[in-house]
């Protein structure tokens, strides 16, 4: 009996052996099946369980003031996202979360239970959010980090910046129009989850791979500010609807401040209406009134046809052209071209106008860039209106010479100042300066190049010695005059056209002016739009504005005085 | 007799083998396993302080935009005007030194 179990005992272990070797054999066969065969799909499989690639946002450069101050940043920003399918009970995550990220539950609840792989469910949250989703540790609720934009000078040449929507585009403004130049790389964020959902080796980009470059701006932050609170308190001293301002320098064409009033804040746009984002002063044209007459003096020089002294008839107040009656607000009689540019006479402009010609009359204007964009770098100009000389009555000759019937943007006649300013060259104006990379060096020059003469220094000077006239004693900008400086500026009123009708009520009044005479360091335009009816005349709503930026302006740029006041430091006799 | 000792002896030599295989084969899944433990420890390590890392960037960031706001013209003048009485000097008060 024992030889016979011994036997078997040695045949059991030889078919155990056997069977386990197959059994070996077919888990062996199966290990290849799926570790070579199917090895890819399951992978991937794998992968989709704690691994997920969400594209993010890169960080945008910083925009800088002509100082290197920080006018806009990218700063760290998260948001919340969801993963519905990983969400155990949608209706709870939704009561616990709508409290803290103040979304309606119902509105949470119903998102959260849609069977979309990835639904984002606040964007750029601030910390104390973060933090208080991150405490619930719900399981399928992420938290991205993201990029935000902010403006720390909040109001501050908003339009003129304008600003990035929530994936970091540029949207209006500098921001938009620059958008490929300071956009930061996209990145692939890809974050691992163990079993308990805990974010764990996570994949981001190092900050050195996402730094952007950066754009430096010709704008002054100092003199922004000062523009803007001149030009906001003269809006609301005359109760006016709006107002915009341009502080040019005439030799560049570096924009060093563009104000406007209402302000906006870049920070929160969406509180603001759409309308106050508009970088108005480039894309909105208006009838600039008086102002254009300096450009028909120059017109007038320009083509031989008279000098500063050459005198007109000024028709004692009223001048018939056709069925059209021309006024001037103080009728005059006898008049030199630099008494129409001080007195601001429409008769004496109508008159140089007819003797200097429709045909010339045009040139000069579009030499000066009127009814064409100057080119600025800023979205959305308008090239105003300027029609073909040819289709000009003789009304309209008339009324185009004292800055009717033409339509002009801020910045084109800010421009066109300058020509004057700098002795008849017309700059291109510009707003950004430069594209710097993140450790400082020039990477774009942005400056534009030289500008080309349009009228000769000898005309130029002859206007400015007659926009000088304009502020000193019985001149209709005297309000503009400074103590310390020699200002030289024209006035402009036009009336406004509403359902196609001059009106009697609404006008635009306007100063443009540069300062110091003898070496203009700064062109200064300020426009108020629907003063109060009362006192609406650019003299008396933007002349004192215009003042004050000079001023103010001119102190900060220690410009050094006309009438210099330098006084030795060791006497110390008038301090 | 002398046959079944010899037979005895192979099977302790092969039993002694298998024993030894499979203890480095343990010793192996065992040495794995912790590799993998510290593996995922180091993992959640590296992730906190990236994160650590990532908190201080934002600080530092935020700082240094703080510092741009409090810098701005804005609020320089309002505590200018309103807690030190500055006003905007007359042209005659003006001295530029050469």
């Amino acid at each position: 009996m024992k030889t016979i179990d011994r036997k078997y005992i040695g045949r059991r272990i030889h078919v155990l052996g056997a069977f386990f070797c197959f059994l070996f054999a077919v888990i062996g066969v199966k290990a290849i099946q799926l570790q070579v065969f199917e090895c890819k799909n399951l992978s991937e499989k794998a992968a989709d369980e704690y691994e997920r690639s969400i594209l993010s946002a890169g960080k945008r450069g910083i925009i800088y003031d002509r100082k290197l101050n920080e006018l806009a940043v990218s700063i760290h920003a998260s948001s919340i996202a969801a993963v519905p399918s990983q969400i155990a009970c949608p209706k709870t995550a939704a009561k616990l979360m709508s409290a803290i990220l103040d979304i309606d539950k119902k509105e949470l609840e119903e998102r959260l239970s849609r069977k979309n792989s990835f639904i984002w469910v606040k964007r750029q949250i601030s910390p104390q959010r973060v933090e208080a989703i991150k405490a619930l540790g719900l399981k399928g609720i992420e938290v991205i980090p993201e990029f935000s934009r902010f403006y720390p000078n909040k109001t501050l040449a908003a339009q003129a910046l304008g600003f990035s929507g929530i994936d970091s585009r540029g949207l209006e403004g500098i921001e938009f129009f620059y958008n490929d130049d300071i956009e930061g790389t996209s990145n692939k964020y890809k974050i691992m989850k163990d079993a308990l959902g805990r974010g764990f080796d996570r994949e981001e980009w190092t900050e050195d791979q996402k730094k952007a470059n950066n754009l430096v701006l010709t704008i002054d932050r100092t003199i922004q500010y000062i523009t803007d609170e001149a030009l906001k308190d003269a809006t609301l001293n005359n109760q006016a609807k709006a107002g915009m301002a341009v502080v040019m320098v005439p030799d560049t064409g570096e924009i060093l401040a563009i104000a406007h009033y209402p302000e906006f804040n870049p920070n929160a746009f969406t509180k603001f209406k759409r309308d106050a984002w508009r970088n108005k002063a480039i894309t909105d044209s208006f009838e600039p009134g008086s102002t254009m007459k300096i450009f028909l003096a120059a017109a007038a020089m320009e083509f031989g046809y008279c000098s500063p002294n050459t005198i007109f008839f000024c028709e004692n107040g009223e001048y018939r052209i056709g069925k059209n009656i021309v006024h001037d607000t103080h009728p005059h009689d006898w008049m030199s071209l630099q008494q129409i540019i001080k007195f601001s006479s429409n008769i004496g402009a109508v008159k140089v106008a007819e003797m200097t010609g429709k045909k010339s009359l045009y040139k000069t204007l579009s030499a000066f860039g009127f009814g064409e964009k100057t080119g600025i770098d800023a979205p959305g100009e308008t090239p105003g209106s300027l029609t073909d000389y040819r289709k000009w009555t003789e009304i309209d000759t008339g009324t185009i010479a004292f800055g009717q019937g033409v339509s002009v943007s801020a910045i084109q006649l800010t421009t066109a100042l300058c020509a004057i300013a700098n002795g008849g060259i017309l700059m291109k104006p510009y707003i950004a300066k430069s594209v710097i990379d993140p450790d400082g060096n020039v990477i774009k020059d942005l400056t534009p190049k030289k500008g080309k003469r349009i009228i000769t220094q000898k005309t130029a000077n002859d206007i400015t010695t007659m926009m000088h006239s304009v502020v000193t004693e019985g001149g209709t900008g005297v309000n503009a005059a400074l103590d310390n400086y020699r200002v030289c500026g024209k006035t402009g009123t036009a009336q406004k056209v509403i359902n196609g009708r001059y009106s009697e009520k609404a006008f635009i009044a306007s100063f443009a002016g540069f300062a110091p005479q003898k070496d203009p360091a700064i062109a200064v335009l300020v426009v108020i739009d629907e003063p109060l009816e009362k006192q609406h005349h650019g003299g008396a709503v933007a002349a004192p504005a215009f003042g004050r930026i000079v001023y103010e302006t001119l102190n900060y740029m220690a410009i050094k005085p006309d009438d210099l006041m330098i006084v030795s430091l060791h006497n110390g006799k008038d301090r | 007799m002398k046959n079944k000792k010899v037979k005895i002896k192979s099977h302790k030599g092969a039993y002694l083998l298998t024993i030894l295989f499979i203890s480095v084969f343990l010793a192996e899944l065992f040495i794995y396993a912790w590799c993998r433990v510290q593996c995922v420890q180091t993992g959640y390590a590296i992730s906190s302080e990236k994160d650590e890392n990532k908190r201080l960037l934002a600080l530092r960031e935020n700082l240094s935009i703080e510092f741009e706001r409090l810098k701005s013209p804005n609020r320089i003048a309002k505590i200018a005007r309103q807690q030190i009485g500055l006003i905007i000097p007359k042209p005659e008060q003006v001295i530029i030194v050469p």
